[in-house]
């Protein structure tokens, strides 16, 4: 891929690692298969592709790297253990790297959403956590979900975004290895 | 038409020389009325009349001592007179007299607990009606890397009011989220700038730069943006969060 990416642009300034994977099971009901898939996505993924623009960033002396990451992963959840051990890895990595690659002037931070239910059926992709997962965001649920939150709505993808974008641009020049919450009030870690 | 075009922002100590200029700037930039608060009565009127004449928006110069429940009343009650409306309030007003914690008295330590953690709730206590009624508002708080690092050379009573700021800030977001009111904070490391010179020595300064990983100092308008940006629509769905910006120097 990121090769790919170097036959068509000189440079890569900007890795959002967003890719992430789980299905909401108890973790004594799990099949194993399922934690494997988990840790392959969620935090082999990061790594990997981390892995694979920090040389060309280094040779840049420029970069922005961030990661999705999640309140699970600083607060824990049901039924999202090992998911949540991953998110949890994956901001330590975040930290990790933001200190090693500083000096290149390349900046390491994590986004933690809460809950990002889709807006409505058929607003995911066919490989989609949410294939599975979005029968149960029933209009009650959200409802009672709603009422969780301290602002009283759920989070959208593009609250997430927005997010992410801050901290791409040069505004947020000087913020690296934080996680940051973007969840309503729901942790308020 | 800025971002912030035909908002009213209250911006507390913006007429010195750091975050708190650099933020009513920033925002008057965006086309927002700025509401100068310090407790300096001279920079106070400059500062306003200089941001009014740079930006082309409307400003209030307003003397106000943050420790003073009848001073922020009265500066709410002038902006309300002026404008009918309080959209933003950044809570910058902070002061510092380091000393070990052997050698500080009384008097040191309520000055400031009263100026950095009473202040903002002098000052989020006379603003919140306002934000309620009007079913929108957003309230950025300054706290401090050093409320988690704890500070050698900096007083133990600033640390502790920039550590009782992350508290405060979180008991005010859960209670005002449902009248779509966001409460924030920002963590700075070093904000440099030169009077600071004033109350440090060059090694506090080399101290620091050896924990900022970036390589450089941060900036009043480092903070500026981040504080923005969390007044922005952009930030509509953070509460109770708090921002560290420190170039690396530490993480959360």
């Amino acid at each position: 891929m990121v090769k790919k990416v170097l036959n068509f642009f000189p440079t890569i300034d900007i890795l959002v690692n967003n890719a992430g994977w789980t299905r909401d099971l108890l973790f004594i009901e799990k099949p194993r298969s399922d934690w494997e898939k988990e840790i392959a996505i969620n935090l082999w993924g990061v790594i990997n592709c981390s892995r694979a623009v920090l040389d060309v960033m280094i040779g840049q002396k420029s970069g922005k790297i961030v990661n999705l990451a999640s309140d699970v992963g600083r607060v824990g959840e049901y039924k999202e253990a090992v998911y949540g051990a991953c998110k949890a890895g994956v901001i330590a990595l975040g930290k990790a790297l933001a200190r090693e690659v500083g000096r290149y002037q390349i900046n390491v931070n994590s986004v933690c959403p809460a809950s990002t239910p889709p807006v409505e059926e058929g607003s995911y992709g066919e490989f989609s956590l949410w294939k599975e997962m979005a029968g149960l965001f029933t209009p009650e649920i959200r409802e009672k979900a709603r009422k969780a939150y301290s602002l009283r709505r759920l989070g959208t993808a593009q609250d997430i975004a927005d997010m992410v974008v801050f901290l791409c641009s040069d505004r947020a020049s000087f913020i690296t290895g934080q996680a940051i919450s973007v969840s309503g009030g729901y942790t308020m870690v | 038409m800025g971002e912030f075009s035909g908002k009213v922002a209250v911006v507390t100590a913006a007429a010195g020389a750091g975050i708190g200029q650099a933020t009513a700037r920033s925002l008057a930039k965006e086309g927002a009325n700025v509401v100068v608060s310090d407790a300096h009565a001279k920079r106070t009127a400059q500062v306003a009349s200089e941001i009014m004449n740079e930006y082309g928006v409307k400003t209030l110069g307003i003397q106000c001592d943050v420790r003073i429940p009848g001073q922020v009343g009265g500066m709410v009650d002038q902006t309300l007179k002026e404008w009918g409306r309080i959209d933003i309030l950044v809570n910058n007003a902070g002061i510092d007299k380091p000393s070990p914690v052997w050698e500080m008295d009384d008097e040191s330590w309520n000055l400031i607990i009263d100026t950095n953690l009473k202040g903002v709730f002098n000052c989020c206590r006379a603003v919140i009606p306002t934000m309620m009624k009007q079913r929108y508002g957003k309230i950025v708080n300054m706290s401090s890397v050093l409320a988690w690092l704890g500070g050698e050379e900096e007083g133990v009573a600033y640390v502790t009011a920039k550590a009782g700021i992350q508290g405060l800030t979180r008991a005010i977001a859960r209670q005002v989220g449902q009248f779509n009111i966001n409460v924030n904070a920002v963590a700075p490391g070093l904000a440099y700038n030169p009077f600071m010179d004033k109350l440090q020595p060059p090694e506090y300064f080399q101290k620091i730069r050896s924990q900022e990983i970036l390589g450089r100092d941060g900036t009043p308008q480092d903070m500026a943006n981040a504080i923005l940006f969390l007044c922005s629509e952009k930030a509509g769905f953070i509460t109770g969060s708090c921002l560290c910006i420190s170039g690396g120097w530490f993480m959360y």
